[in-house]
Protein backbone atom coordinates (compact mmCIF):
# COMPACT_ATOMS: atom_id res chain seq x y z
CA UNK A 1 0.00 0.00 0.00
CA UNK A 2 0.88 3.23 -0.58
CA UNK A 3 0.14 6.06 1.19
CA UNK A 4 0.65 9.84 1.16
CA UNK A 5 -0.03 11.99 3.54
CA UNK A 6 -0.07 15.92 3.33
CA UNK A 7 2.04 16.16 1.00
CA UNK A 8 3.20 19.43 -0.22
CA UNK A 9 5.92 20.92 -3.21
CA UNK A 10 6.64 24.24 -4.11
CA UNK A 11 8.89 25.73 -6.72
CA UNK A 12 10.24 29.17 -6.40
CA UNK A 13 9.09 31.70 -9.25
CA UNK A 14 9.74 34.78 -9.78
CA UNK A 15 6.67 36.27 -8.14
CA UNK A 16 6.66 34.23 -5.33
CA UNK A 17 5.91 30.63 -5.16
CA UNK A 18 4.10 27.94 -6.73
CA UNK A 19 2.39 25.52 -5.15
CA UNK A 20 3.00 22.40 -7.42
CA UNK A 21 1.60 19.69 -5.20
CA UNK A 22 -0.63 21.00 -2.02
CA UNK A 23 -1.50 18.96 0.62
CA UNK A 24 -2.03 15.78 -1.41
CA UNK A 25 -3.71 13.08 0.76
CA UNK A 26 -3.91 9.57 -1.02
CA UNK A 27 -3.87 5.72 -0.45
CA UNK A 28 -3.22 3.62 -2.52
CA UNK A 29 -3.98 -0.10 -2.78
CA UNK A 30 -1.55 -2.58 -3.34
CA UNK A 31 -2.78 -3.97 -6.91
CA UNK A 32 -4.69 -1.37 -8.28
CA UNK A 33 -4.23 0.81 -11.04
CA UNK A 34 -4.75 3.95 -9.75
CA UNK A 35 -5.15 6.82 -12.37
CA UNK A 36 -3.89 10.67 -11.59
CA UNK A 37 -5.87 13.08 -14.08
CA UNK A 38 -5.80 16.55 -14.07
CA UNK A 39 -4.76 19.37 -16.96
CA UNK A 40 -1.47 20.49 -17.78
CA UNK A 41 0.37 22.23 -14.75
CA UNK A 42 -1.83 20.33 -12.23
CA UNK A 43 1.09 19.07 -10.61
CA UNK A 44 0.73 15.40 -11.50
CA UNK A 45 4.15 14.72 -12.73
CA UNK A 46 5.23 16.51 -9.86
CA UNK A 47 3.57 14.51 -7.59
CA UNK A 48 4.81 11.01 -8.51
CA UNK A 49 8.24 12.38 -8.40
CA UNK A 50 7.92 13.12 -5.01
CA UNK A 51 6.67 9.53 -5.05
CA UNK A 52 10.21 8.48 -5.36
CA UNK A 53 12.02 11.45 -4.68
CA UNK A 54 13.30 12.56 -7.91
CA UNK A 55 11.42 15.72 -6.52
CA UNK A 56 12.01 16.45 -2.81
CA UNK A 57 8.44 17.25 -0.97
CA UNK A 58 8.76 20.20 1.27
CA UNK A 59 6.28 18.38 4.00
CA UNK A 60 4.60 15.25 4.30
CA UNK A 61 5.11 11.79 4.43
CA UNK A 62 5.37 8.88 1.48
CA UNK A 63 5.09 5.35 3.16
CA UNK A 64 4.88 2.67 0.40
CA UNK A 65 4.22 -0.29 3.27
CA UNK A 66 6.27 0.08 6.82
CA UNK A 67 8.84 2.63 4.97
CA UNK A 68 8.58 6.22 5.14
CA UNK A 69 10.67 7.26 2.32
CA UNK A 70 11.10 10.55 3.48
CA UNK A 71 13.04 9.36 6.46
CA UNK A 72 15.67 7.35 4.12
CA UNK A 73 19.13 8.09 3.59
CA UNK A 74 20.28 8.13 -0.05
CA UNK A 75 21.69 5.07 -0.45
CA UNK A 76 18.60 3.25 1.59
CA UNK A 77 16.54 5.52 -1.31
CA UNK A 78 18.37 4.15 -3.90
CA UNK A 79 17.67 0.36 -2.64
CA UNK A 80 13.82 1.37 -2.36
CA UNK A 81 14.14 2.82 -5.90
CA UNK A 82 14.75 -0.69 -7.27
CA UNK A 83 10.78 -1.61 -5.76
CA UNK A 84 9.59 1.04 -8.02
CA UNK A 85 10.13 1.47 -11.62
CA UNK A 86 9.19 4.28 -13.50
CA UNK A 87 7.67 4.62 -17.49
CA UNK A 88 7.60 8.17 -19.16
CA UNK A 89 6.31 9.99 -21.72
CA UNK A 90 9.50 10.28 -23.73
CA UNK A 91 10.92 6.55 -23.20
CA UNK A 92 13.90 7.97 -22.36
CA UNK A 93 16.01 4.95 -22.74
CA UNK A 94 19.84 5.02 -23.27
CA UNK A 95 21.41 5.57 -26.54
CA UNK A 96 24.15 4.01 -26.20
CA UNK A 97 22.57 0.95 -25.18
CA UNK A 98 20.68 -1.72 -27.30
CA UNK A 99 17.20 -3.08 -26.47
CA UNK A 100 19.21 -5.69 -24.48
CA UNK A 101 21.07 -3.65 -22.78
CA UNK A 102 18.74 -1.13 -21.67
CA UNK A 103 16.95 -3.60 -19.92
CA UNK A 104 19.97 -4.69 -18.16
CA UNK A 105 20.77 -1.61 -16.73
CA UNK A 106 18.44 -1.41 -13.69
CA UNK A 107 19.84 -5.16 -12.81
CA UNK A 108 23.76 -3.93 -13.52
CA UNK A 109 22.71 -1.39 -10.87
CA UNK A 110 21.34 -3.57 -8.56
CA UNK A 111 24.70 -5.59 -8.85
CA UNK A 112 23.22 -8.62 -10.05
CA UNK A 113 25.40 -11.04 -11.44
CA UNK A 114 26.57 -11.37 -15.31
CA UNK A 115 24.24 -14.66 -15.80
CA UNK A 116 21.49 -14.19 -14.12
CA UNK A 117 20.82 -10.89 -16.00
CA UNK A 118 21.12 -12.60 -18.93
CA UNK A 119 17.97 -14.88 -18.02
CA UNK A 120 16.11 -12.10 -16.42
CA UNK A 121 16.32 -10.12 -19.48
CA UNK A 122 15.53 -12.61 -21.83
CA UNK A 123 12.35 -13.12 -19.65
CA UNK A 124 11.54 -9.51 -19.26
CA UNK A 125 11.69 -8.72 -23.10
CA UNK A 126 9.33 -11.98 -23.63
CA UNK A 127 7.05 -10.41 -21.23
CA UNK A 128 6.57 -7.63 -22.74
CA UNK A 129 6.68 -9.36 -26.21
CA UNK A 130 9.78 -7.57 -27.87
CA UNK A 131 12.53 -10.24 -27.78
CA UNK A 132 13.16 -10.37 -31.40
CA UNK A 133 14.38 -6.78 -31.18
CA UNK A 134 17.20 -7.65 -28.23
CA UNK A 135 20.37 -6.70 -29.90
CA UNK A 136 18.80 -4.23 -31.72
CA UNK A 137 19.32 -0.03 -30.64
CA UNK A 138 16.54 1.90 -29.67
CA UNK A 139 16.97 4.26 -32.57
CA UNK A 140 15.19 1.58 -34.79
CA UNK A 141 11.88 1.00 -33.13
CA UNK A 142 8.51 2.74 -33.07
CA UNK A 143 7.22 4.51 -29.95
CA UNK A 144 5.10 1.67 -29.13
CA UNK A 145 8.11 -0.63 -29.33
CA UNK A 146 9.92 1.94 -27.05
CA UNK A 147 7.69 2.46 -24.58
CA UNK A 148 7.82 -1.85 -23.95
CA UNK A 149 11.46 -1.21 -23.86
CA UNK A 150 11.33 1.07 -21.06
CA UNK A 151 8.20 -1.00 -19.58
CA UNK A 152 10.77 -4.12 -19.62
CA UNK A 153 13.60 -1.89 -18.18
CA UNK A 154 11.25 -0.54 -15.51
CA UNK A 155 10.31 -4.13 -14.26
CA UNK A 156 13.52 -5.74 -14.70
CA UNK A 157 14.19 -5.69 -10.93
CA UNK A 158 10.46 -6.92 -10.54
CA UNK A 159 9.33 -4.40 -8.47
CA UNK A 160 5.84 -3.71 -6.48
CA UNK A 161 5.19 -0.46 -8.09
CA UNK A 162 4.88 0.95 -11.15
CA UNK A 163 4.65 4.55 -11.73
CA UNK A 164 3.43 5.81 -15.21
CA UNK A 165 3.80 9.43 -16.23
CA UNK A 166 2.11 9.97 -19.75
CA UNK A 167 3.29 6.88 -21.09
CA UNK A 168 1.23 6.73 -23.77
CA UNK A 169 0.63 10.47 -24.70
CA UNK A 170 3.46 10.59 -27.11
CA UNK A 171 1.72 7.53 -28.84
CA UNK A 172 -1.54 6.94 -31.03
CA UNK A 173 -4.51 5.66 -29.53
CA UNK A 174 -4.15 2.00 -31.68
CA UNK A 175 -0.33 1.87 -30.02
CA UNK A 176 -1.69 3.68 -26.26
CA UNK A 177 -4.36 0.98 -25.95
CA UNK A 178 -2.18 -1.83 -26.73
CA UNK A 179 0.40 -0.56 -24.33
CA UNK A 180 -2.23 -0.06 -21.68
CA UNK A 181 -3.01 -4.00 -21.96
CA UNK A 182 0.37 -4.74 -21.33
CA UNK A 183 0.32 -3.01 -18.33
CA UNK A 184 -2.79 -4.66 -17.08
CA UNK A 185 -1.56 -8.27 -17.98
CA UNK A 186 2.25 -7.03 -16.27
CA UNK A 187 -0.08 -5.72 -13.13
CA UNK A 188 -1.65 -9.22 -12.88
CA UNK A 189 1.53 -11.31 -14.08
CA UNK A 190 3.37 -9.42 -11.22
CA UNK A 191 1.51 -8.67 -8.85
CA UNK A 192 1.90 -4.34 -9.57
CA UNK A 193 0.58 -1.74 -7.91
CA UNK A 194 0.05 1.14 -10.90
CA UNK A 195 0.03 4.75 -10.53
CA UNK A 196 -0.88 6.03 -13.75
CA UNK A 197 -0.78 10.03 -14.56
CA UNK A 198 -2.46 11.24 -17.92
CA UNK A 199 -4.80 13.78 -19.24
CA UNK A 200 -7.12 11.92 -20.98
CA UNK A 201 -9.81 10.50 -19.67
CA UNK A 202 -9.89 7.44 -21.88
CA UNK A 203 -6.76 6.46 -20.47
CA UNK A 204 -8.60 6.32 -17.20
CA UNK A 205 -11.64 4.19 -18.27
CA UNK A 206 -9.26 2.21 -19.96
CA UNK A 207 -7.43 0.78 -17.11
CA UNK A 208 -7.32 2.42 -13.69
CA UNK A 209 -9.73 0.71 -10.64
CA UNK A 210 -9.78 4.51 -9.29
CA UNK A 211 -9.13 7.93 -10.35
CA UNK A 212 -7.60 11.34 -8.46
CA UNK A 213 -8.59 14.02 -10.18
CA UNK A 214 -5.91 17.75 -9.32
CA UNK A 215 -6.11 20.79 -10.28
CA UNK A 216 -4.02 23.49 -8.87
CA UNK A 217 -1.65 21.05 -6.96
CA UNK A 218 -4.65 19.21 -5.60
CA UNK A 219 -6.48 16.58 -5.59
CA UNK A 220 -10.54 17.98 -5.89
CA UNK A 221 -11.89 14.23 -6.41
CA UNK A 222 -10.62 10.70 -5.86
CA UNK A 223 -12.64 7.72 -6.45
CA UNK A 224 -13.76 4.18 -7.94
CA UNK A 225 -13.53 5.03 -11.96
CA UNK A 226 -17.47 4.25 -12.05
CA UNK A 227 -18.35 6.69 -9.45
CA UNK A 228 -16.12 9.49 -11.11
CA UNK A 229 -17.73 8.83 -14.86
CA UNK A 230 -21.57 8.57 -13.11
CA UNK A 231 -21.14 10.82 -10.71
CA UNK A 232 -18.55 13.66 -11.06
CA UNK A 233 -18.78 15.99 -8.66
CA UNK A 234 -16.55 18.70 -9.93
CA UNK A 235 -16.75 20.95 -13.15
CA UNK A 236 -13.37 19.82 -13.79
CA UNK A 237 -14.21 16.26 -14.06
CA UNK A 238 -17.62 16.80 -15.45
CA UNK A 239 -15.36 18.09 -18.36
CA UNK A 240 -13.14 15.04 -18.47
CA UNK A 241 -16.00 13.07 -18.43
CA UNK A 242 -17.75 14.94 -21.31
CA UNK A 243 -14.91 14.86 -23.36
CA UNK A 244 -14.96 10.87 -23.54
CA UNK A 245 -15.28 9.59 -26.72
CA UNK A 246 -18.11 6.88 -27.02
CA UNK A 247 -15.97 3.79 -26.68
CA UNK A 248 -14.64 2.54 -29.74
CA UNK A 249 -13.72 -0.75 -27.77
CA UNK A 250 -17.35 -1.98 -28.48
CA UNK A 251 -17.81 -0.92 -31.88
CA UNK A 252 -16.55 -4.48 -32.73
CA UNK A 253 -18.72 -5.20 -35.79
CA UNK A 254 -20.64 -3.43 -38.45
CA UNK A 255 -24.04 -4.01 -36.78
CA UNK A 256 -22.72 -4.08 -33.04
CA UNK A 257 -22.38 -1.37 -30.82
CA UNK A 258 -23.13 -0.22 -27.29
CA UNK A 259 -24.23 2.69 -25.90
CA UNK A 260 -23.49 3.98 -21.85
CA UNK A 261 -27.40 4.59 -20.28
CA UNK A 262 -27.66 6.54 -17.06
CA UNK A 263 -30.64 5.19 -15.44
CA UNK A 264 -32.61 6.64 -12.86
CA UNK A 265 -35.78 5.76 -10.86
CA UNK A 266 -37.33 6.04 -8.33
CA UNK A 267 -39.78 3.76 -5.68
CA UNK A 268 -40.76 0.18 -6.94
CA UNK A 269 -39.43 -0.38 -10.04
CA UNK A 270 -36.28 -0.68 -7.83
CA UNK A 271 -37.38 -4.08 -6.08
CA UNK A 272 -38.05 -5.78 -9.55
CA UNK A 273 -34.86 -7.81 -11.80
CA UNK A 274 -34.71 -5.50 -14.28
CA UNK A 275 -31.70 -6.12 -15.67
CA UNK A 276 -31.51 -9.88 -15.62
CA UNK A 277 -35.28 -9.74 -17.73
CA UNK A 278 -33.84 -6.88 -19.81
CA UNK A 279 -31.39 -9.39 -20.54
CA UNK A 280 -33.57 -12.11 -21.73
CA UNK A 281 -36.29 -10.54 -23.45
CA UNK A 282 -33.47 -9.00 -25.56
CA UNK A 283 -30.57 -9.55 -27.36
CA UNK A 284 -28.05 -7.73 -25.48
CA UNK A 285 -25.95 -7.66 -23.13
CA UNK A 286 -25.25 -5.51 -20.11
CA UNK A 287 -22.13 -4.43 -18.26
CA UNK A 288 -22.92 -2.29 -14.83
CA UNK A 289 -20.50 0.19 -14.79
CA UNK A 290 -21.76 1.95 -11.05
CA UNK A 291 -25.31 1.44 -9.50
CA UNK A 292 -26.24 3.62 -6.53
CA UNK A 293 -29.31 3.39 -4.17
CA UNK A 294 -30.28 6.46 -2.13
CA UNK A 295 -32.74 6.76 0.42
CA UNK A 296 -34.88 9.89 -0.41
CA UNK A 297 -37.51 11.34 2.50
CA UNK A 298 -39.58 8.84 1.34
CA UNK A 299 -39.10 7.00 -2.07
CA UNK A 300 -35.75 5.56 -2.48
CA UNK A 301 -34.15 6.56 -5.42
CA UNK A 302 -31.81 4.50 -7.86
CA UNK A 303 -28.73 5.32 -9.77
CA UNK A 304 -27.39 2.35 -12.38
CA UNK A 305 -24.76 3.27 -15.11
CA UNK A 306 -24.47 0.65 -17.72
CA UNK A 307 -23.25 -0.34 -21.05
CA UNK A 308 -25.50 -1.75 -23.01
CA UNK A 309 -23.78 -4.00 -26.09
CA UNK A 310 -26.10 -5.26 -29.07
CA UNK A 311 -27.40 -4.39 -32.42
CA UNK A 312 -28.79 -1.11 -32.75
CA UNK A 313 -31.99 -1.88 -32.74
CA UNK A 314 -31.92 -4.45 -29.72
CA UNK A 315 -30.86 -1.44 -27.85
CA UNK A 316 -33.32 0.80 -28.61
CA UNK A 317 -36.41 -1.49 -27.78
CA UNK A 318 -34.39 -1.69 -24.61
CA UNK A 319 -34.48 1.51 -23.49
CA UNK A 320 -38.00 1.67 -24.91
CA UNK A 321 -38.57 -0.96 -22.38
CA UNK A 322 -37.43 1.25 -19.96
CA UNK A 323 -38.70 4.22 -20.23
CA UNK A 324 -42.17 2.48 -20.10
CA UNK A 325 -40.78 1.64 -16.66
CA UNK A 326 -41.10 5.01 -16.00
CA UNK A 327 -37.37 4.83 -15.96
CA UNK A 328 -35.54 7.83 -16.65
CA UNK A 329 -33.01 6.62 -19.68
CA UNK A 330 -30.33 9.24 -20.13
CA UNK A 331 -27.89 8.35 -22.94
CA UNK A 332 -24.31 9.22 -21.68
CA UNK A 333 -22.41 8.22 -24.62
CA UNK A 334 -23.62 6.54 -27.76
CA UNK B 1 69.37 18.01 -50.75
CA UNK B 2 67.21 17.25 -47.30
CA UNK B 3 67.96 14.04 -45.18
CA UNK B 4 64.64 12.79 -44.61
CA UNK B 5 66.27 10.19 -41.53
CA UNK B 6 66.37 14.20 -40.19
CA UNK B 7 62.98 14.36 -39.91
CA UNK B 8 62.03 10.85 -37.99
CA UNK B 9 63.34 11.80 -34.47
CA UNK B 10 61.59 14.96 -34.27
CA UNK B 11 58.36 13.29 -35.82
CA UNK B 12 58.51 10.34 -33.35
CA UNK B 13 59.29 13.21 -30.33
CA UNK B 14 56.36 15.04 -31.02
CA UNK B 15 54.18 12.16 -31.21
CA UNK B 16 55.64 10.69 -28.20
CA UNK B 17 54.50 14.21 -26.12
CA UNK B 18 51.50 14.84 -27.67
CA UNK B 19 50.36 11.08 -26.74
CA UNK B 20 51.83 10.91 -23.05
CA UNK B 21 50.55 14.56 -22.25
CA UNK B 22 47.11 13.75 -23.71
CA UNK B 23 47.00 10.69 -21.60
CA UNK B 24 47.90 13.05 -18.62
CA UNK B 25 45.29 15.50 -19.80
CA UNK B 26 42.72 13.36 -19.82
CA UNK B 27 43.54 11.61 -16.65
CA UNK B 28 43.15 15.51 -15.06
CA UNK B 29 40.49 16.84 -17.13
CA UNK B 30 38.11 14.21 -17.47
CA UNK B 31 37.45 13.51 -13.97
CA UNK B 32 37.77 17.61 -13.06
CA UNK B 33 35.18 18.10 -16.42
CA UNK B 34 32.80 14.98 -14.79
CA UNK B 35 32.78 16.64 -11.11
CA UNK B 36 31.93 20.25 -12.86
CA UNK B 37 29.17 18.53 -14.48
CA UNK B 38 27.69 16.27 -11.74
CA UNK B 39 28.11 19.17 -8.79
CA UNK B 40 26.08 21.55 -10.76
CA UNK B 41 22.74 22.50 -9.78
CA UNK B 42 20.01 19.95 -9.71
CA UNK B 43 22.19 17.23 -11.47
CA UNK B 44 23.22 13.87 -9.80
CA UNK B 45 24.81 15.33 -6.98
CA UNK B 46 24.70 18.97 -6.32
CA UNK B 47 27.55 20.72 -4.79
CA UNK B 48 27.73 24.27 -5.43
CA UNK B 49 30.91 25.26 -3.33
CA UNK B 50 32.80 22.48 -5.66
CA UNK B 51 31.52 23.51 -8.64
CA UNK B 52 32.64 27.07 -8.34
CA UNK B 53 35.69 26.46 -7.36
CA UNK B 54 36.69 23.99 -9.90
CA UNK B 55 35.09 26.34 -12.85
CA UNK B 56 37.37 28.77 -10.87
CA UNK B 57 40.51 26.98 -11.42
CA UNK B 58 39.65 25.82 -14.56
CA UNK B 59 38.97 29.61 -15.79
CA UNK B 60 42.58 30.74 -14.23
CA UNK B 61 44.15 27.65 -15.86
CA UNK B 62 43.22 28.22 -18.98
CA UNK B 63 43.66 32.06 -19.01
CA UNK B 64 47.61 31.66 -18.53
CA UNK B 65 49.60 31.69 -21.86
CA UNK B 66 51.09 28.33 -22.77
CA UNK B 67 55.11 29.77 -22.62
CA UNK B 68 54.22 31.46 -20.05
CA UNK B 69 52.78 28.45 -17.86
CA UNK B 70 55.70 26.26 -19.16
CA UNK B 71 57.93 28.27 -17.47
CA UNK B 72 56.22 28.67 -14.68
CA UNK B 73 55.95 24.58 -14.44
CA UNK B 74 60.09 24.91 -14.48
CA UNK B 75 60.54 24.01 -10.97
CA UNK B 76 57.49 21.30 -11.42
CA UNK B 77 59.23 19.38 -14.15
CA UNK B 78 62.28 19.47 -13.04
CA UNK B 79 60.90 17.93 -9.23
CA UNK B 80 59.30 15.10 -11.39
CA UNK B 81 61.63 14.59 -14.37
CA UNK B 82 64.41 15.64 -13.15
CA UNK B 83 65.47 18.63 -16.23
CA UNK B 84 63.28 21.54 -17.55
CA UNK B 85 64.25 20.50 -21.35
CA UNK B 86 63.62 17.69 -23.66
CA UNK B 87 60.88 15.65 -24.70
CA UNK B 88 59.79 14.06 -21.57
CA UNK B 89 60.24 17.53 -19.37
CA UNK B 90 57.76 19.04 -21.73
CA UNK B 91 54.97 16.85 -21.11
CA UNK B 92 54.15 17.98 -18.27
CA UNK B 93 53.44 21.93 -18.86
CA UNK B 94 51.63 20.23 -22.20
CA UNK B 95 49.32 17.89 -19.47
CA UNK B 96 48.57 20.99 -17.16
CA UNK B 97 47.97 22.97 -20.20
CA UNK B 98 45.41 20.76 -21.85
CA UNK B 99 44.33 19.60 -18.56
CA UNK B 100 41.70 22.30 -18.17
CA UNK B 101 40.76 22.19 -21.67
CA UNK B 102 39.43 19.07 -21.29
CA UNK B 103 37.50 19.51 -18.54
CA UNK B 104 35.90 22.36 -20.46
CA UNK B 105 35.23 19.56 -23.33
CA UNK B 106 33.90 16.95 -21.20
CA UNK B 107 31.72 19.25 -19.33
CA UNK B 108 30.50 20.06 -22.50
CA UNK B 109 29.43 16.71 -23.43
CA UNK B 110 28.11 15.68 -20.51
CA UNK B 111 25.69 18.11 -20.86
CA UNK B 112 24.58 17.17 -23.93
CA UNK B 113 23.12 13.68 -22.35
CA UNK B 114 19.23 14.10 -22.48
CA UNK B 115 17.91 15.14 -18.87
CA UNK B 116 15.06 12.47 -19.18
CA UNK B 117 17.37 9.81 -19.93
CA UNK B 118 19.66 10.74 -16.27
CA UNK B 119 16.47 11.00 -14.68
CA UNK B 120 15.28 7.70 -15.86
CA UNK B 121 18.44 5.94 -14.40
CA UNK B 122 18.01 7.76 -10.99
CA UNK B 123 14.29 6.74 -10.67
CA UNK B 124 16.30 2.93 -10.82
CA UNK B 125 18.41 3.75 -8.02
CA UNK B 126 21.57 4.33 -9.42
CA UNK B 127 24.56 6.13 -7.40
CA UNK B 128 26.35 8.45 -8.60
CA UNK B 129 29.45 6.32 -9.56
CA UNK B 130 27.05 4.36 -11.33
CA UNK B 131 25.83 6.95 -13.30
CA UNK B 132 28.58 8.69 -14.28
CA UNK B 133 30.45 5.36 -15.54
CA UNK B 134 27.08 3.44 -16.97
CA UNK B 135 25.37 5.99 -18.13
CA UNK B 136 27.26 9.86 -18.47
CA UNK B 137 30.16 8.85 -19.84
CA UNK B 138 28.73 6.19 -22.46
CA UNK B 139 26.13 8.73 -23.35
CA UNK B 140 28.48 11.14 -23.96
CA UNK B 141 30.93 8.96 -25.93
CA UNK B 142 30.75 10.17 -29.47
CA UNK B 143 31.46 14.26 -28.02
CA UNK B 144 33.98 12.81 -25.93
CA UNK B 145 35.52 11.71 -29.00
CA UNK B 146 35.41 14.33 -30.63
CA UNK B 147 36.71 16.60 -27.60
CA UNK B 148 39.54 14.34 -27.00
CA UNK B 149 40.38 14.34 -30.61
CA UNK B 150 40.23 18.96 -30.50
CA UNK B 151 42.52 18.37 -27.67
CA UNK B 152 45.18 16.10 -29.27
CA UNK B 153 45.49 18.95 -31.83
CA UNK B 154 45.67 21.56 -29.80
CA UNK B 155 48.25 19.60 -28.14
CA UNK B 156 50.46 19.25 -31.72
CA UNK B 157 50.44 23.04 -31.49
CA UNK B 158 51.47 23.28 -28.33
CA UNK B 159 54.27 20.66 -28.44
CA UNK B 160 55.57 22.74 -31.82
CA UNK B 161 55.83 25.86 -29.33
CA UNK B 162 57.48 23.84 -26.24
CA UNK B 163 59.96 23.21 -28.87
CA UNK B 164 61.04 27.04 -28.91
CA UNK B 165 62.07 26.36 -25.63
CA UNK B 166 64.40 23.14 -26.05
CA UNK B 167 61.17 20.97 -25.45
CA UNK B 168 62.17 18.68 -29.08
CA UNK B 169 60.54 17.13 -31.52
CA UNK B 170 58.99 18.67 -34.86
CA UNK B 171 59.22 22.49 -33.54
CA UNK B 172 62.47 22.42 -32.77
CA UNK B 173 63.54 21.12 -35.42
CA UNK B 174 61.65 23.58 -37.37
CA UNK B 175 63.07 26.41 -34.90
CA UNK B 176 66.54 24.79 -34.97
CA UNK B 177 67.01 24.89 -38.90
CA UNK B 178 64.51 26.84 -40.43
CA UNK B 179 64.70 29.97 -38.34
CA UNK B 180 68.51 30.09 -36.66
CA UNK B 181 69.98 28.73 -39.83
CA UNK B 182 67.77 29.74 -42.40
CA UNK B 183 67.09 26.49 -44.07
CA UNK B 184 63.49 27.44 -45.39
CA UNK B 185 63.03 23.77 -46.65
CA UNK B 186 63.09 22.18 -43.88
CA UNK B 187 61.15 24.19 -41.95
CA UNK B 188 58.64 23.99 -44.68
CA UNK B 189 58.79 20.32 -44.56
CA UNK B 190 58.92 20.11 -40.61
CA UNK B 191 55.41 22.46 -40.66
CA UNK B 192 53.19 19.89 -43.79
CA UNK B 193 54.65 16.80 -41.22
CA UNK B 194 52.87 19.15 -38.59
CA UNK B 195 49.78 19.85 -40.93
CA UNK B 196 49.90 16.08 -41.88
CA UNK B 197 49.37 15.02 -37.94
CA UNK B 198 46.56 16.96 -37.39
CA UNK B 199 44.77 16.01 -40.65
CA UNK B 200 45.12 12.47 -39.50
CA UNK B 201 44.13 12.46 -36.43
CA UNK B 202 41.27 14.83 -37.02
CA UNK B 203 40.03 11.92 -39.72
CA UNK B 204 40.43 9.59 -37.44
CA UNK B 205 38.60 11.18 -34.51
CA UNK B 206 35.67 12.22 -36.76
CA UNK B 207 35.76 8.31 -38.23
CA UNK B 208 35.21 6.96 -35.18
CA UNK B 209 33.01 9.29 -33.32
CA UNK B 210 30.86 8.29 -36.60
CA UNK B 211 31.05 4.95 -36.37
CA UNK B 212 29.81 5.10 -33.08
CA UNK B 213 26.82 7.41 -34.11
CA UNK B 214 26.32 5.40 -36.76
CA UNK B 215 26.18 1.64 -34.65
CA UNK B 216 23.26 3.75 -32.62
CA UNK B 217 21.52 4.78 -35.49
N1 LIG C 1 11.51 22.03 -11.70
C1 LIG C 1 10.53 22.96 -11.64
N2 LIG C 1 10.83 24.24 -11.35
C2 LIG C 1 9.87 25.17 -11.27
N3 LIG C 1 8.56 24.94 -11.46
C3 LIG C 1 8.19 23.68 -11.75
C4 LIG C 1 9.15 22.62 -11.86
N4 LIG C 1 8.50 21.47 -12.15
C5 LIG C 1 7.19 21.81 -12.23
N5 LIG C 1 6.99 23.12 -11.99
C6 LIG C 1 5.70 23.81 -11.93
O1 LIG C 1 4.84 23.08 -11.09
C7 LIG C 1 3.53 23.01 -11.62
C8 LIG C 1 3.12 21.58 -11.81
O2 LIG C 1 3.90 20.98 -12.83
P1 LIG C 1 3.78 19.48 -13.26
O3 LIG C 1 4.83 19.21 -14.27
O4 LIG C 1 3.74 18.61 -12.07
O5 LIG C 1 2.36 19.45 -13.96
P2 LIG C 1 1.64 18.29 -14.76
O6 LIG C 1 0.32 18.13 -14.15
O7 LIG C 1 2.51 17.10 -14.83
O8 LIG C 1 1.49 18.92 -16.19
P3 LIG C 1 1.64 18.26 -17.63
O9 LIG C 1 0.35 17.60 -17.92
O10 LIG C 1 1.89 19.44 -18.51
O11 LIG C 1 2.81 17.33 -17.59
C9 LIG C 1 3.58 23.80 -12.92
O12 LIG C 1 3.11 25.09 -12.65
C10 LIG C 1 5.02 23.82 -13.28
O13 LIG C 1 5.34 24.99 -14.00
MG1 LIG D 1 3.56 16.08 -16.42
Amino acid sequence: MIQLKSLTKTFPNPDGKIMAVDQVALTINTGEIFGIIGLSGAGKSTLVRLINRLEEADSGEIWIDDTELRQLSINQLNLERKEIGMIFQHFNLLQSRTVEENVALPLELAGMKKNQITARVQETLDLVGLADKAKVHPAQLSGGQKQRVAIARAIANRPKILLCDEATSALDPQTTKSILTLIKELKKTLNLTVILITHEMEVIREICERVAVMENGAVIECDAVETVFSHPKTKLTRSFVTSLRPDRKSVATKDSTSYRLKLTFLGDSIREPLLSRTIRKYNVEINILAAEINQLATVPVGNLLIEVSGSKKEIESCIHKFQQQEIQVEVVSA
Amino acid sequence: MIDFQLFLTPTLETIYMVFLSTIFAVLIGLPAGVLLVVSEGNHVAPNPTLHRILGLLVNISRSIPFIILMILLFPLSRLIVGTTIGTTATVIPLSIAAAPFVARVVESSLKEVNAGVIEACRSQGASTMQMITKVLLPEALPGLVLGITMTIINLIGYSAMAGAIGGGGLGDLAIRFGFYRYELGILIIAVLIIILLVQLMQYAGNSLANAIYKKRS
